[in-house]
């Protein structure tokens, strides 16, 4: 029933989400299959994201190790996972700084929820206590709960804010009369959602609770001690609230940690300093308040009775009224859901499709008076005509009409490119309701089963506008990253050249050479075809070398090459395999031919007059050919006979043709050089 | 017949006492209020335009019946069952609801006697929305 609460919360559209890159991670990382890539190329096209990442990266090492400085590094370091927490909290700070209830302090929500995630993460690393960088994030999504009620509801909540005075167990108690659900739950049930660890939400249902139960969960613990150093820092000395409480907390703390009483202290101000810096970096307001060793003291001075302290972590905006045993009258309390309709919102371009004049008249008064522009169409037909004149944002149809059918509309609507982002809300009768996966299938949004009252319309309409948005978001990204890609695509395919490329005689290189061959291999087994290779060395290259040095050998390297690229036949691929040694891979080529071609190829070499510094005349070179025969098993196979065929033409006194083995005995035995 | 009857309190022969229950009042309400400052007519325009074309629906449904037209009965009494429930007549909406099922499914026994109940019912309901314009 509560879970039930909370999918009628959902339903607003209302409730907090990560925005952008933030929620481009959540869906990246909901699978299991993700790469840290991925992630990484996702996190960095926010800027701001990127540095604040690297902070925690950096902050969560120990000292002295080197800086992480990139994204991938920081995955590295902290963890796919973590990096996709700390990145979808912190989008959420920035979008959520400020919002339309007027009593909500998000300045103090934020500060306060910072200084649980920092006091979290030090305290999860100083129990050695799961990831302190999970901590952190479970600390800054502590009470997210209580943003979403203030989203949903900002008029009623600043009533509730006002009549508790901003006490927190008070205001759980308030929210579950009003709202028949508490910020603990909804806070949990979101962080299932986002598919946060469930120990996360398990941790964020149960830290606040006065009692501490036997079987609380690390995280819980972790979380209610983040939480009472929090409060720590958001008091000063001169308010009312209940030392004794806090002290409490934080000897258990103290205990737990097994420190002593200065370095414990020590510990909760090196927290706090690092709370302010953080507030500094994620302009959320956080300055250093009470002393944390005056604490205990005022807690023993503590005059006052406890049920007129403020609460430390109450979240009302400016001087908390102090409430008096919690009866205080509260000023424009009276609010129901008509209020809802006061919630401003932008203007949406609607087309509503109904055959029923009446049914469409009332449709389009309360679109009109929900403030959205609407246009009406009687049928399918004029409906399909409208929308592809006006071009609406919305699209309300009814399912059945004479002609074309609502479903059949939007069957039309999802086959154009402008009709794709529309979102299409079909109106179905209560008894159709069995048949919707049917209309999903046809491309709807969403349905209402009719006779709908205006509320459950509106709620449904506001879902489909934060679809709207998050779309024109996303698609104002994707042209942004499309031209990014396309970018790297030039890139990409430079470098890819690049690789497989021999600089020196921009032939293609060995690795190019071996992966072709691999392929050839494979089609010739399949096509059953012949495949022969080449294998060709230069004679004497080395005394070349020597005699005339390296740039002289680098010419003879490059005229050889040149001779090969000009020699070789359509389907001859020459590559340099490395050195002086070059091979030319034949397919469809029998041993026969590919004699010819070794012959064609060591005639030309022959013949090419090479001149540079010292060097004026011609190289020979051996040349080995081998083909593919059931004996030999593999691509590896076929170049050990070509070798083994290079290695009889030098011995039979180089500048010749030798075959692999079998044929060897009669190979064309070239003019002797 | 009358076990395909709903239970109602418009039987055939109710009088005027019972057409008082054929409009749900806080639907009237909603209708009325919806107009609001800005749009006062829009109430007496729906009570209009349904009495245009209930009466249509009414026909298409008989026709249906008549030349043995499921699908033009199917689709007359979904119309209709939408339409008279957005403007208060609920009992009718009720009757067609049942029409339609029935059609649907090619259920025909018991058909000719829903038709007969909402034919009946009819008067009543344009009376009682004749009646909430004035």
């Amino acid at each position: 029933m509560i879970k039930k609460t909370f999918e009628e919360l959902k339903l607003t559209g209302q409730l907090p989400s990560p925005p952008g890159v933030g929620m481009k991670i959540l869906k990246l990382t909901q699978g299991e299959d993700f790469s840290a890539d991925e992630i990484g190329r996702t996190i960095m096209a926010d800027a701001a994201l990127t540095g604040r990442l690297l902070k925690i990266a950096n902050s969560a090492q120990s000292a002295g190790a080197r800086p992480v400085t990139t994204v991938s590094e920081a995955t590295m370091r902290l963890g796919v996972r973590a990096v996709r927490n700390v990145a979808l909290g912190l989008s959420l700070i920035s979008s959520y700084r400020a919002g339309a209830c007027s009593a909500f302090s998000y300045d103090r929500y934020w500060s306060l929820s910072l200084a649980r995630a920092v006091a979290a993460q030090s305290i999860s690393r100083a129990m050695r206590i799961g990831q302190p960088p999970e901590a952190y994030i479970l600390g800054l999504l502590s009470d997210i709960g209580t943003l979403a009620l203030v989203c949903v509801y900002p008029e009623e909540y600043a009533s509730l804010l006002a009549s508790t005075g901003g006490n927190r167990r008070a205001l759980r108690e308030a929210e579950r009369k009003r709202f028949e659900i508490d910020h603990a739950e909804v806070g949990s049930y979101m962080l299932e959602e986002w598919g946060l660890p469930t120990a996360f939400a398990d941790a964020i249902q149960h830290y606040e609770e006065r009692t501490q139960s036997r079987e609380e969960t690390d995280l819980t613990r972790i979380l209610r001690h983040a939480n009472c150093l929090a409060e720590v820092c958001l008091t000063t000395e001169g308010e009312k609230v209940d030392w004794a409480s806090l002290a409490s907390g934080l000897e258990r703390m103290r205990t737990e940690l097994g420190l002593a009483e200065e370095a414990f202290n020590e510990f909760c101000n090196a927290i706090i300093r690092e709370w302010v810096e953080w507030g500094a970096t994620l302009k959320v307001p956080a300055q250093k308040g009470v002393d944390i060793a005056r604490i205990a003291l005022l807690a023993a001075q503590q005059p006052l009775p406890t049920d007129e302290l403020v609460d430390a972590s109450a979240l009302v905006d400016g001087t908390p009224s102090s409430p008096s045993g919690g009866t205080s009258v509260v000023e424009g309390s009276k609010s129901d859901l008509t209020q809802e309709a006061r919630v401003p919102q932008a203007s949406l371009r609607i087309l509503a499709v109904d055959d029923d004049a009446m049914s469409l008249r009332l449709l389009e008064r309360q679109l009109t008076k929900a403030g959205h522009k609407v246009l009406c169409a009687r049928d399918g037909n004029e409906g399909l005509q409208l929308a592809l004149e006006t071009n609406p944002q919305v699209v309300i149809a009814d399912w059945m009409m004479p002609g074309l059918s609502g479903l059949e509309l939007c069957r039309s609507l999802r086959r154009i490119e402008s009709g794709r982002d529309i979102f299409f809300l079909l109106l179905t009768g209560r008894d159709e309701e069995d048949r919707v996966v049917e209309a999903f299938d046809a491309g709807v949004d969403d349905f209402i089963a009719k006779p709908f009252n205006a509320r459950i319309l509106m709620a449904r309409i506001k879902g489909g506008q934060r679809v709207i948005e998050l779309k024109e978001q996303v698609e104002t990204e994707r042209r942004t990253v499309r031209s990014q890609v396309a970018e790297l695509g030039v890139l990409t395919r430079k470098l890819r050249t690049a690789a497989l490329t021999d600089v020196l005689t921009e032939l293609p290189n060995r690795r190019y050479a071996m992966k072709k061959l691999e392929q050839e291999w494979d089609s010739s087994i399949r096509n059953n075809r012949p495949l022969s290779l080449i294998m060709i060395d230069i004679d004497h290259f080395k005394k070349v070398n020597d005699v005339h040095g390296h740039d002289i050998g680098d010419v003879v390297l490059k005229e050889t090459a040149n001779v090969l690229r000009t020699t070789a036949r359509q389907g001859e691929e020459p590559a340099r395999l490395g050195g002086e040694e070059f091979l030319v891979l034949c397919p469809n080529t029998s041993l026969v031919q590919a004699k010819a071609c070794a012959e064609r190829l060591r005639a030309a070499i022959e013949a090419n007059k090479i001149r540079g510094g010292s060097f004026d005349g011609h190289v020979t070179a051996s040349l080995g050919v081998a083909e593919r025969t059931a004996d030999t098993a593999t691509p590896d196979a076929l170049i050990k006979c070509a070798d083994e065929a290079v290695y009889a033409a030098k011995s039979g006194g180089r500048n010749r043709v030798c075959a692999s083995p079998s044929l060897s005995t009669n190979s064309t035995h070239a003019k002797a050089g | 017949m009358s076990s395909t009857l709903p239970h109602h309190d418009h039987d055939s022969n109710s009088g005027s006492a019972a057409a008082a229950g054929v409009l749900d009042a806080a639907v009237l309400q909603s209708l009325k209020d919806l107009g609001g400052e800005d749009d006062p007519g829009l109430f007496f325009e729906l009570i209009d335009l349904f009495l245009q074309d209930a009466p249509q629906r009414m026909n298409e449904i008989r026709r249906g019946l008549e030349q043995g037209d499921i699908h033009l009965l199917e689709r007359a009494a979904h119309t209709l069952k939408s339409s008279s429930a957005n403007i208060g007549a609920l009992s009718l909406s009720t009757l067609c609801r049942r029409m339609e099922e029935q059609a649907r499914k090619h259920e025909n026994a018991g058909l000719a006697e829903l038709y007969d109940s909402s034919r009946q019912l009819w008067p009543h309901v344009e009376a009682a929305l004749r009646a909430a314009k004035s």
